[in-house]
Order: C-alpha cells, then sequence, then structure tokens
C-alpha cells in the first residue's frame, strides 16, 4: 500500500510526490500563510481552500497508513493476551499451593480435635458401661455438640463437614504432592 | 500506566469524532459549502473515515498493555511462597500436636516409653519442607516472570512501536491541521465579515479565534507520543533486569523495574491531562 501521494494539476508545474509527514507540513504551511494578513485577501482565500483540499488528501493518506498498521497489531494483541493469560494461570497454581498447604494445616488440627471427641466417647463408653446407657448417652451428645460450637468443629471447612474429613486430608495431601511436583517441573 | 493509556486510547476512540467536527466548522464558517456524507465518492468526515476494526486494534492493544504490566507486578508480588512456608510451619506445629494426641489414645505395653519420635520430627522436617518449598515456589515465579518478559518483548515493542507511529504520523497530524483549518476558518471569516458584525457578534466570534488558537496550540506542543516513550524505556530497563544475572539484588532491581513500567508516566500524564483540558475548552 502506498504511503505517498502523487499531485499532477495546475498547482505545480510537474508531478509532485509527498509523505504523509511532508503533505500535513505543507497543509500547515497553507492554513498558516491564509492569515498572514500582508497577503491580499484572494490569495489568502486560495490558501485556505488549498489548505482544506491538501488536508482531505493527507487524511486518505493517514487512513491507509492507520489501517496497514492494524494486522501487525492484531497479532501482537493475541501475543499479549496469550501471555497475560500464562501469567494469570501461575499465579493462580502458586496461590493454590500455598492454600493446600494451609488448609492441611487447618485440617490437621480438626482432625487432632476429632480424636480427642473420640478419646472422650472412649471413657464416657467405659462410664456408660458402669452406669447405664441412656443418660450418658445424652451426655456424649451433649459433650459432642458443645465440643463442636466450641472448636468450630460444626462448621463447614474448606468446603467438607468434619466428618468427612479424613477422607479430605488424603485428597488435599494427594492433590498438594501432585501440584507441588508439577510447580518443581 | 492505565491513566496514561487511556487517555492516548481516547486519541484512538475520538479520531472519527474530530474529523465530524472539523467539516462541520469548516461548514459553519462557510455559508456556501453544501453538508453531506461524501463529495466525488470520498468521504467529507461527517460519517466515520477510519474504520472501526483498526481503532479497536489500538484500544486492545493498550488495554492488554495495562493488563500485561499489572500480571507481571501481581505475579512478581504474589506471597504465595511465603504463604507456604508460614503454612507448612503451621502443618508442622499441627501434624505434631496429632501425633501427640495418638500416643495419648494408644497405650504402650507396661514398662515401655510412649514413642514420641513423630511428634518430634514433625515440626523441624516441615520447617525444612517450608524452606525448600518457598525456594522452589520463588524460583518458578522468577522463571515465569522472565519467561513472560522475554517471551512479551518482542509483542510490546511492535504495540508501543506501532502506537508510536500512529500518534506521530497520524493522530497528531490529523489534530494540528484539524485545529489550524478551524482557527483559520475563523480567522477568516471574522476578516471578511467584522465591518458589518455588531460588538456582541464580534466578541463572540473573537472568542471562538481565541478558543481555535489555544487549542492549536496546545496540540503543537503537546507530544503524545512522548507517553510512548517513556513506556518504552521503562520496558527496556525491565527486560535488561530480567535477562540480568540472578541475585537478591536483581530480584530486587526486576520488581523495582516493573513497577517503573507501570508508575513512571504521572508527569507526562498530567501533561496529557493538560493538553485533553485545553483541547476540550
Amino acid at each position: 500500500m502506498q504511503d505517498t501521494i502523487t499531485f499532477s494539476d495546475n498547482f505545480v508545474e510537474s508531478d509532485v510526490t509527498v509523505d504523509a509527514a511532508q503533505l500535513a507540513e505543507i497543509t500547515r504551511d497553507c492554513f498558516l500563510l491564509s492569515m498572514e494578513t500582508s497577503l491580499d485577501d484572494g490569495v489568502q482565500g486560495i490558501l485556505y481552500s488549498l489548505g482544506i483540499r491538501l488536508r482531505e488528501q493527507h487524511r486518505h493518506l493517514i487512513k491507509a497508513v492507520f489501517d496497514r498498521g492494524t494486522d501487525a497489531l492484531t497479532q501482537a494483541n493475541d501475543e499479549i493476551k496469550r501471555i497475560n493469560k500464562k501469567l494469570k494461570q501461575v499465579k493462580a497454581d502458586l496461590d493454590r499451593v500455598a492454600d493446600v498447604i494451609g488448609g492441611l494445616g487447618a485440617l490437621t488440627k480438626q482432625l487432632d480435635e476429632l480424636l480427642k471427641i473420640a478419646k472422650i466417647v472412649f471413657y464416657l463408653g467405659r462410664a456408660r458401661d458402669r452406669y447405664g446407657g441412656l443418660v450418658l448417652g445424652i451426655f456424649v451428645l451433649a459433650a459432642i455438640y458443645g465440643f463442636g460450637l466450641v472448636t468450630g468443629g460444626r462448621d463447614r471447612l474448606g468446603g467438607f463437614e468434619s466428618r468427612e474429613m479424613p477422607c479430605v486430608i488424603i485428597e488435599e495431601y494427594e492433590t498438594c504432592l501432585d501440584l507441588f511436583s508439577s510447580v518443581r517441573r | 500506566m492505565s491513566t496514561a493509556n487511556a487517555i492516548i486510547r481516547t486519541y484512538f476512540t475520538e479520531m472519527n469524532d474530530f474529523e465530524r467536527e472539523v467539516y462541520l466548522r469548516r461548514a459553519l464558517y462557510d455559508p456556501g459549502l453544501e453538508i453531506g456524507a461524501t463529495t466525488g465518492g470520498q468521504s467529507t468526515g461527517l460519517l466515520p473515515v477510519f474504520s472501526a476494526a483498526s481503532i479497536k486494534a489500538r484500544t486492545d492493544a493498550l488495554a492488554l498493555l495495562t493488563a500485561y504490566g499489572e500480571r507481571l507486578a501481581a505475579l512478581a508480588g504474589a506471597d504465595a511462597p511465603t504463604r507456604f512456608n508460614a503454612g507448612s510451619t503451621v502443618l508442622g506445629a499441627n501434624l505434631a500436636g496429632l501425633a501427640g494426641t495418638f500416643e495419648a489414645l494408644g497405650s504402650p505395653p507396661a514398662g515401655e516409653a510412649a514413642d514420641s519420635t513423630a511428634a518430634a520430627y514433625a515440626g523441624p522436617i516441615s520447617t525444612i519442607i517450608g524452606i525448600f518449598g518457598e525456594m522452589i515456589l520463588d524460583s518458578r515465579r522468577d522463571r515465569a516472570l522472565i519467561r513472560a518478559v522475554n517471551e512479551g518483548a518482542p509483542a510490546v515493542d511492535t504495540i508501543l512501536n506501532q502506537i508510536d507511529a500512529d500518534l506521530r504520523l497520524v493522530i497528531s497530524p490529523q489534530r494540528t491541521t484539524g485545529l489550524l483549518q478551524q482557527l483559520a476558518g475563523s480567522v477568516r471569516y471574522y476578516n471578511t465579515n467584522r465591518a458589518s458584525l455588531t460588538f456582541p457578534q464580534r466578541q463572540a466570534l473573537l472568542s471562538e479565534v481565541d478558543s481555535a488558537a489555544s487549542r492549536y496550540q496546545a496540540a503543537v506542543a503537546g507530544q503524545p507520543n512522548e507517553a510512548v516513550d517513556g513506556i518504552r524505556d521503562a520496558h527496556a530497563a525491565l527486560v535488561k533486569y530480567a535477562n540480568s544475572p540472578r541475585s537478591p539484588k536483581d530480584l530486587v532491581a526486576l520488581s523495582s523495574a516493573i513497577e517503573t513500567f507501570n508508575n513512571r508516566l504521572r508527569p507526562i500524564v498530567e501533561s496529557l491531562r493538560k493538553l485533553e483540558e485545553a483541547e476540550n475548552d
């Protein structure tokens, strides 16, 4: 596509080829001279009209220049889009590894608390054998419920109920190992 | 950088609006001009001259460049490695507690002491895992950053060069010649009709001339492509640091270069904003 324009008419004696920058410069000179008060009003008018005409030609030229750069820009945009996506993915991966290790710490603590409950149940079970089932059964339920309230054991942790935690811990450990090995690669 | 990009983006999105304004101003000062969408098959400026696809490619490029800088900064400042280390330490402490609970649940045979090996090792091992894990994640993050900077460099250069060329060869001449046409048109109209105008009419017209002269002056003084030079310098520094020998000092410099890439344009942003305000007066 051409970056220049050729004028061939009554204004000049021979064909004149100019690029966009030169044409803009000539256009500016025409407009500036059209405001030169020492020039005759008729000459000013011609310069003003010539400036308008040259600017229209300049507009066609810069439109061509503008459109020509679009393909290369679109390709570069696609490349940056791809890199941006990758940057986002890497950050998400790193965050996930850190989240999983944090979640494992919390889950381990939760399991510890559940085992302590089991210990209480064990001792209460022995007491039941001695003192009868119904009354102690009520005490057991109340103790578990109360412990859950205090420790947050009844709350959902990482989207899972407390009773699911042993399975979740195993899954999370596996996920962590997978992610960690992928990160090392 | 996003502010500078937003201002540069305005130049692109207003290209067709500006051409329409120039054309209608010309009609205002030339009662003999019949207005229309085309003249002799050529666009007059009343309807869009520059294609929407070409303008969108530019605005997309600026938006993507802004996102690129922000994502680099987000990854460079990611706290995942530190969080991994801290999480690992907490995990170690909790594992030690869990091991203690297991011991308490079990009943060692008479005469044998409880095995506290697991509890004794869980903490230190987790601390070591945490430190190594942090190093691995740090390394992964740095490699990803360097790779992104190096892979992105040619595309970023292409975008910056194209935007720079657009501003120098298309936007700036389009604005200066268009504003000068408006100024010359208002001056010519005043000179031609000044004898027949009333004082308030002359006052209003001279105010128009003043406004047109101010806008032209601002367009000539302002160099919007300087904003691109600022981004280009910051990007060159970023690539340089990304490829320097790795050391803690260079890591700090890399983060600093990313920050510079995003923030160094404040004075240019200010001058661009003033330019825009002057043009809108």
